[in-house]
């Protein structure tokens, strides 16, 4: 629900971070969404479209978006598994953990550049 | 009996963000840094933080002004209550005698450790046993904001259905205590009390449950009881 100010975060964190000669060359910038950070990638493309009007430097730049599903990690058995209808079990003991080793990401994973030739 | 507690908050690791490797920025960082200093401030003069969430209407504010009035001769309360709008839940809760501090949000539907630091600066704690956080009507994104608490309590009513938890899973993942709320209308409303504990402890199996009702007073006393031992666990440490 707060797709557009976490955009602006985004779009402020990468400007802060790059030269205006930088900012030229990034072709595009990949988010990775934890299935457990209540954030949607088509919202979050939508929040994207409306800050690339009021900032245009980002009019080439593409957003890519990977959603990471929830993993937990046993104390039992030492095993990581993921986590299916929101049961925080693990698969193979059965042992409850909220042990969360994925799925609560919210993060710019890279940002990628235009191949310099 | 004070229960031994080995940390306050069981679920501190769900909230907000997480260890990322270091080519990734999180975003959830800012908000974490701030709830880390309010937790440090709040634990340094011993108050207790009670962040309350919940959908709008499952009462909060009603169960706020119950516990005011029924701890008034023991502690010391104060409210920070946010809204997007208006000042009516600090005006009902001043008026049972409680007080209490708003926060408007101008249309955010969170509150942020920021919102929350900016509050206490103002605010005289001296003598605060407990500060009770009342968020923003909303499942959703509260869940993502730490705000420095020592407990999350989420509130779910027996008008909503027993189905919400696995629906919010994030909110309830990350709340240490469930009160179902509005029990006085569960002979009106198809709600199975198992079906919300099921839902709840599928979720996260350490998470306490209290069915209570702010209008009837059922199981009030229960709850007075969990906030007690906690306020004597922290004053202690
Ligand atoms: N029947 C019943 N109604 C309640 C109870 N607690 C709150 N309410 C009513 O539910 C409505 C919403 O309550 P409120 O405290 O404003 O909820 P909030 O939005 O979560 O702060 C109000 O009309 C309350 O009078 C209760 O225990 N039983
Ligand atoms: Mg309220
Ligand atoms: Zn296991």
């Amino acid at each position: 629900m707060h797709e557009l100010s976490i955009i602006h975060q985004v779009g402020a964190y990468i400007i802060s971070t790059h030269s205006e000669a930088e900012l030229q060359q990034i072709e595009a910038f990949e988010m990775h969404l934890g299935q457990l950070s209540n954030i949607h990638p088509d919202l979050l493309q939508n929040a994207y479209l409306a800050y690339q009007e009021t900032h245009p430097i980002f009019n080439k730049i593409l957003l890519k978006t990977t959603l990471i599903p929830t993993e937990i990690y046993c104390n039992q058995c030492h095993q990581t598994t993921q986590v299916e209808h929101y049961k925080f079990q693990c698969k193979f003991c059965l042992t409850p953990s909220q042990n969360i080793v994925k799925g609560n990401e919210l993060t710019i994973h890279k940002i990628i550049f235009k191949d310099l030739l | 009996m004070i229960k031994q507690f080995h940390h306050l908050r069981t679920s501190k690791n769900t909230r907000g963000s997480i260890n990322c490797d270091n080519s990734s920025f999180h975003l959830l960082q800012a908000n974490d840094f701030v709830a880390e200093a309010i937790h440090k401030k709040m634990s340094a003069e011993k108050i207790l933080v009670v962040n309350l969430t919940s959908s709008p209407g499952s009462g909060k504010t009603s169960l706020l002004q119950a516990t005011g009035t029924l701890l008034k001769d023991k502690f010391h309360i104060k409210v920070l209550v946010g809204d997007l709008e208006t000042e009516r839940d600090a005006d009902r809760l001043k008026e049972s005698g409680v007080d209490a501090l708003q926060i408007t949000t101008s249309g955010v539907c969170h509150l942020e450790a920021q919102m929350i630091w900016q509050a206490i600066e103002k605010m005289d704690l001296k003598g605060t046993d407990i500060l009770f956080i009342e968020n923003v009507g909303n499942l959703v994104c509260p869940s993502s904001f730490d705000l420095g608490e020592d407990f999350r309590v989420t509130l779910i009513a027996s008008t909503e259905g027993d189905d919400k938890p696995k629906k919010y899973p994030k909110m309830f993942l990350t709340s240490e205590l469930v009160l179902v709320t509005k029990t006085d209308l569960l002979p009106y409303v198809p709600f199975k009390l198992e079906h919300l504990e099921q839902d709840v402890k599928d979720i996260n199996a350490e998470t306490e449950i209290i069915a209570l009702s702010s209008l009837s007073g059922i199981n009030l006393e229960v709850w007075m009881h969990w906030l007690e031992e906690r306020v004597l666990f922290k004053k202690n440490q």
